[in-house]
């Protein structure tokens, strides 16, 4: 059964997350506070409606880097990683299997981020928009989760690592920033943008996501490697 | 460009300051000269570090060590 | 006792000086000044070779980064290569960008734009940094020239997916072209030649410095090991006493 330890990987991070309920209770209010904090900081409301969709993809990318360190401290603690290695696993497999635990947990925690949004900067969503920002919701969040784990097995563990994460990730994930938040800005219409240019943003969504789901598969083994 | 400058530096040394005189008087001196002196500076640094490193390093290792010898 | 130059590597430094001295000479006072730009052009003599070397540290260490993983025979010459081309490629690619931004300061007004190459550059500078500090990452040396070989492939991936959509996104924006200080310079033979020759300077310095830290690396390692042995017998020593 091929797929199963995909699938496996997959649970048994969830499970432990449920366990821990770390992305409830301390990254989610994180990230809304991330979204209070630009308020703060662009005062302007105008300001804050146009650029609503990007402040979303903000507090969602800074909350990325929280949930990967997250993610590969359960490995370390039990050196679960290793045993894996050890054992002849195919590391692809089990790259995959956490890159879609992260996106689960990265996904409800927009599913939350959004509606803050269309509070605190006052934007609206009608029905084109909704689909639009659902679909760009996933193919942005799975192209962030597979650049996240893919640089969070590199650096987890060892002194002086895990500051590495960012300066590796955000170079990666900036044509996941560019499009998500022109995708967002059509569905939200804050930008004065047209829903079907969006649609072509989420075009791009969908290639980078392909492309680092077929490149991690194949890179994870050599960067965890120790 | 005055024809003390279109003529190779001369032996004077009245010459020599026209000609200094002129490049310092181009337009946006200080940028254009700023670049070239800021990429002599960081090129030369690298050099000298690299230098300095190696000839430290040198004794340390046998000759039939380095390759390249 | 020999260091880590050789007759090859000193032929080369002869070869730049020349050249550079050339550079300066044309580029300060014998080449004219643009009809436009007036003096400003002449940044162009230290900048776009400096961009050149830049582009070519990064394309080098990805095929070194290759030439490690899928190469037949594997040889950590190649990662010392990888790392000494990076190394030397971060160095341009500032001097790219800071001269680039006084050019444009000079012939826009600003200091810096949002145009793709020059958005594209930053990125690629910053994804430089990455790889080196993976580079200075713990770990057994075959270990750790995989990672980085890995991370520099990734970054082959990373950087046209980043200036695509740079590119998709500035379109939206009113000056849809690429901003090129230079773009509407028009060169006479001698700003093309001292161009031309200001290229081949770069490029044998950027050759000269890539063999000296390549070889510098492999000295370190070897030191390092020798440090190792030394003090392994040391130790040895003690004990047996």
């Amino acid at each position: 059964m091929k797929g199963g330890l995909v699938w496996a990987v997959a649970a048994r991070d969830l499970r432990a997350e449920a366990r821990a309920r770390v992305t409830t209770n301390q990254v989610l209010p994180f990230a809304g506070l991330v979204m209070v904090t630009f308020a703060l900081a662009l005062d302007r409301e105008e300001v804050l409606q146009r650029t609503a969709g990007g402040l979303v993809w903000l507090a969602t990318t800074f909350s990325l880097f929280v949930l990967v360190q997250r993610a590969f401290a359960i490995e370390t603690a039990d050196r679960a990683l290793d045993a894996l290695r050890v054992a002849g696993v195919d590391l692809g497999r089990v790259y995959l299997g956490k890159s879609i635990a992260l996106m689960v947990q990265l996904f409800v925690l927009e599913c939350v981020l959004v509606p803050v949004a269309v509070v605190l900067y006052r934007v609206r969503v009608d029905a084109p928009g909704a689909v639009l920002l659902v679909t760009t919701m996933i193919c942005a969040t799975t192209g962030l989760a597979l650049v996240g784990t893919l640089y969070g097995g590199l650096t987890v563990g060892g002194a002086g690592r895990e500051t590495l994460l960012p300066l590796l990730v955000l170079p990666v994930v900036a044509p996941v920033l560019i499009a998500a938040t022109r995708a967002t800005e059509s569905a939200l219409r804050s930008g004065g943008a047209a829903v079907s240019e969006g649609w072509a943003w989420v075009g791009l969504l969908a290639v980078f996501a392909a492309a680092f789901g077929i490149a991690g598969t194949l890179a994870f083994g050599a960067l965890v490697d120790e | 460009m005055t024809d003390a400058a279109m003529r190779m530096p001369g032996t004077t040394v009245f010459e020599m300051h026209v000609f200094a005189m002129d490049v310092l008087a181009m337009e946006d001196a200080g940028f254009v000269l700023g670049s070239y002196a800021l990429s002599a500076v960081a090129i030369l640094a690298l050099v000298a570090a690299t230098l300095r490193r190696a000839r430290r390093l040198a004794p340390l290792v046998r000759d039939e060590d380095k390759p390249w010898t | 006792m020999r260091g880590t130059g050789t007759a090859t590597t000193r032929g080369i430094g002869v070869v730049a000086l020349a050249c550079m001295a050339w550079v300066v000479w044309g580029g300060l006072v014998a080449t004219p000044r643009d009809v436009v730009q007036g003096d400003a052009v002449r940044i162009m003599y230290v900048h776009v070779p400096s961009a050149w070397v830049a582009y070519l540290a990064f394309v080098v260490t990805a095929v070194a980064s290759a030439g490690l993983l899928f190469g037949p025979r594997r040889s950590l010459g190649f990662d010392r290569v990888a790392g000494a081309s990076a190394e030397v490629g971060v160095l341009f690619m500032g001097l790219t960008l800071v001269t680039g931004s006084l050019w444009g300061r000079i012939t826009w007004g600003e200091f810096w734009q949002w145009d793709p190459r020059l958005t594209t550059t930053a990125f690629l500078f910053v994804t430089y940094l990455g790889y080196l500090a993976v580079r200075g990452l713990d770990g057994a040396p075959e270990q750790r020239a995989r990672r980085a070989a890995v991370v520099a492939l990734l970054a082959v991936l990373e950087i046209p997916l980043v200036h695509f959509s740079v590119v998709l996104w500035r379109s939206l924006h009113q000056r849809a072209s690429v901003l090129d200080p230079g773009g509407d310079v028009k060169l006479d033979d001698l700003m093309l030649f001292t161009l031309f020759v200001g290229v081949v300077a770069f490029t044998c310095l950027y050759t000269w410095l890539v063999l000296h830290r390549s070889r510098l690396a492999a000295l370190v390692e070897v030191a390092g090991r020798g440090e190792l042995d030394r003090a392994i017998a040391a130790r040895r020593a003690e004990a047996g006493a």
